[in-house]
């Protein structure tokens, strides 16, 4: 009797570990990945001032609606390609390009086409382990009417800020800045790819000004230059950098005034800048950028 | 009518300096957001710090790019188990000038919020902190028109 107690306590112990081990071992691979490590050397702090200079993809995707430019989903990342992206490298970046074209798409009211979307973000997010920020039934059900496009761009917009904010918290700004990278990088290809717009000039000066974001960018990009991904990234991004410098910013600084509009204080910016950027530059600012972003998304 | 103009400047006091009623977490976001009113919602910034010295406080920093032609609004709601309020400030990164706050030197008074008409693009600072370096939890929204 003691015999067969203690044998099939063996082999319990045995089905239990055969059970665990491999299902566990499914969840390590992922984390093993050496992005998904948490690196006690970056100055997350410093992170965390800087990453909130990448600009919201709504600010240049309602530029390109209100110039005229049509929109052209041939031009979005396909939803196809989420089964590509198979490393955690891979995925917090594209989590980035296909938040921004979720914005790109509630921007030109195509609120029912991004269900395919949200569900790749999600899916993404959740192989991060920062799926608990996308609110995905919330935001599938507002999808089914255009009129909500204020509250889809609103939660969007807030979830992605409360995952960079976790991210940073919990020693992981690495992916944090990935997919900041991701979304910038998918929201000036799309405005580099605009045909026959009339006011174009206010596009092309408003990509200019992402010299100013880009030198930032690769601050970030270079608190992780002993990852070989990143400093494979941050090669691409100097070849950018090297087109951006064609555009010429200057700026004439003149004391704000303050005046009183319906009762609120709105403060007036005296300053000026300026902004040189020509069709040439525009369009090898373009290509580069075109090359960059189409590597992360295959 | 002396007791009626008193009610009434004291009235107008309470308007502009508005708490919304929610605590120290995400919701504090979901309240604050009725306050950009017709802007388009950009960013939140989280802000907690605990106590630190009253002419030193902690401060807080974010970098931001505004673009020139753009009118943006930014709004600081204080978390209601707080008593703090904070104080939020833009700067412009070339000459670290200050170009608007919520808190009104001459009557000492923090508002909630500042609309700020962009002339020139570039580089400008968030810089926030809790009057008198009291312990605080806040959200300051930024959203442009």
């Amino acid at each position: 009797m003691k015999n067969l107690f203690l044998s099939l306590f063996t082999i319990c112990c045995i089905t239990l570990t055969i059970g665990c081990g491999p299902a566990e071992n499914n969840a390590n691979d992922l984390l093993n990945d050496t992005i998904a490590q948490k690196d006690s050397t970056v100055d997350d702090e410093l992170i965390g001032q800087l990453i909130t200079i990448v600009p919201n993809p709504l600010q240049l995707s309602e530029l390109l609606q209100k110039s005229g430019v049509v929109y052209n989903s041939d031009l979005l990342v396909p939803s196809a390609n989420v089964d590509k992206f198979t490393t955690n490298y891979k995925k917090a970046l594209n989590l980035g390009t296909y938040g921004s074209d979720l914005v790109h798409m509630n921007i030109y009211g195509q609120t029912v086409s991004t269900l395919t979307y949200l569900k790749n973000i999600k899916d993404l997010a959740n192989d991060l382990k920062i799926g608990q920020f996308f609110k995905i039934d919330i935001l599938n059900r507002l999808s089914e009417n255009r009129k909500n496009v204020d509250s889809i761009l609103y939660i969007t917009n807030s979830s992605f800020d409360l995952m960079t904010n976790y991210l940073i918290e919990q020693k992981r700004s690495n992916i944090a800045v990935l997919i900041a990278f991701g979304t910038w990088i998918e929201n000036l290809y799309l405005a580099t790819n605009i045909y026959a717009v009339e006011e174009k000039q206010k596009i092309w000066d408003r990509v200019g000004e992402q010299k100013i974001v880009l030198d930032n960018i690769i601050i970030l990009l270079s608190a992780f230059k002993n990852d070989p991904n990143f400093s494979a990234l941050i090669e691409k991004t100097n070849k950018l950098k090297t087109e951006f410098d064609k555009v010429l910013i200057t700026f004439d600084y003149k004391e704000p005034t303050i005046k009183e509009v319906d009762g609120k204080m709105v403060v007036i910016d005296n300053s000026t800048s300026s902004i040189v950027i020509d069709e040439a530059i525009f369009n090898s600012i373009g290509k580069v950028i075109a090359e960059i972003r189409n590597e992360i998304v295959s | 009518m002396k007791h009626l103009l008193i009610i009434s400047i004291f009235l107008l006091g309470l308007l502009s300096v508005k708490t919304v009623k929610a605590q120290c977490d995400d919701r504090l976001i979901e309240v604050c957001y009725p306050e950009i009113k017709d802007f388009k919602f950009i960013k939140h910034y989280p802000v907690k710090f605990k106590k630190s010295k009253k002419d030193a406080p902690l401060t807080g920093k974010n970098v931001v790019v505004l673009n020139q032609g753009v009118k943006y609004r930014f709004v600081v709601c204080n978390a209601s188990d707080y008593s703090s309020q904070l104080v939020l400030q833009l700067h412009q990164s070339s000459n670290n000038a200050m170009m608007s706050t919520t808190y009104d030197a001459s009557s000492n008074k923090v508002y909630n919020d500042f609309e700020f008409v962009c002339k020139s693009s570039g580089v400008y600072y968030l810089i926030y902190f809790f009057q008198d370096g009291k312990e605080g939890c806040a959200v300051i929204l930024m959203a442009e028109k």
